[in-house]
């Protein structure tokens, strides 16, 4: 129930951002414009949330693949330690993923 | 359109099955699409500007755009923090005159449209039971799929060659 109501959320969520993107990306073919766009994602409240954004996309996509695997291979006494292990991949990928795009702002700076 | 009711069994279970189909193919292929497009334009590899390259960048933009050096003058357009990587319009123009990154680009907005419109259909569909209001929210949900797929590929295709 937990699992799929945040599947829910988080779809809903990405679909929002999806429109917003590809909006955003109207401005591509003119360099004036678009590096205006970029410069307004470049600071510490949006490199924040691009790493909830990577969060968010991972937890989607794990879960998405355990609802497909579990439905061909596993009995319903696995499904629980299929959850755990989606849970453990988000983590992993919004940490390891998440620290280079937090470093210039918020590791760099604090380091002698 | 008619509802779910007044179809046969065959029918109605036809056409669920090819949205659920839809979900789960638009789904493993994103899966694919999106450790691609994480990797090359969130993660410090060589599809981002160095803060080096990046100053190299807006120097020569500047010079050739008068308007471009005004934003940068206003602080509209800033320079990279050092050890930052820098999504920027010329490496993204470098990447797509591959044609092979230009089609990644492509399927990657397709089957994003398609996966979020189906979901938002599919999500919207258990909580609206009235025929008619499910017939507005499949058709709005079916045009801003086309929309969205139209303004993304207009964009992608405004950059590079081909």
């Amino acid at each position: 129930m937990g699992a799929w109501l945040l599947h829910r959320l988080t779809g809903l969520f990405l679909v929002v951002y999806l429109v917003l993107h590809i909006m955003g990306l109207r401005s591509l073919a003119d360099p004036a414009s678009f590096e205006i766009y970029v410069t307004t994602y470049r600071n510490p409240l949006f490199k924040a949330a691009e790493v909830l954004l990577l969060g968010t996309v991972a937890f989607h996509a794990f879960n998405g693949v355990r609802i497909i695997l579990q439905d061909m291979f596993f009995r319903s006494d696995r499904h629980k330690l299929l959850l755990y292990g989606v849970l453990v991949l988000t983590a992993a990928v919004t940490l390891i993923g998440g620290y280079p795009i937090i470093y210039p702002y918020f590791i760099a700076p604090l380091l002698p | 359109m008619k509802t779910d009711q007044e179809l046969p069994e065959t029918q109605v279970s036809r056409t669920r099955a090819v949205g659920w189909l839809l979900q789960r193919l638009t789904g493993v292929g994103l899966v694919l699409f999106l450790a691609l497009h994480f990797w090359v334009q969130h993660m410090p590899t060589g599809f981002l500007a160095t803060a080096e390259e990046y100053r190299t960048i807006m120097r020569e933009l500047g010079e050739a755009d008068p308007g471009f050096a005004g934003a940068v003058a206003e602080g509209k357009i800033k320079e990279a923090l050092p050890g930052e990587h820098v999504i920027t319009s010329r490496k993204v123009l470098e990447r797509l005159q591959n044609p092979l990154w230009k089609t990644v680009d492509i399927l990657l907005l397709l089957f994003a449209v398609m996966h979020g419109m189906n979901g938002l259909n599919n999500v919207l569909g258990d909580y609206i039971q009235r025929p008619l209001a499910r017939n507005i929210v499949l058709v709005s949900c079916w045009a801003a799929a086309l929309l969205l797929s139209l303004q993304g590929l207009v964009s992608i295709m405004e950059v590079g060659n081909w």
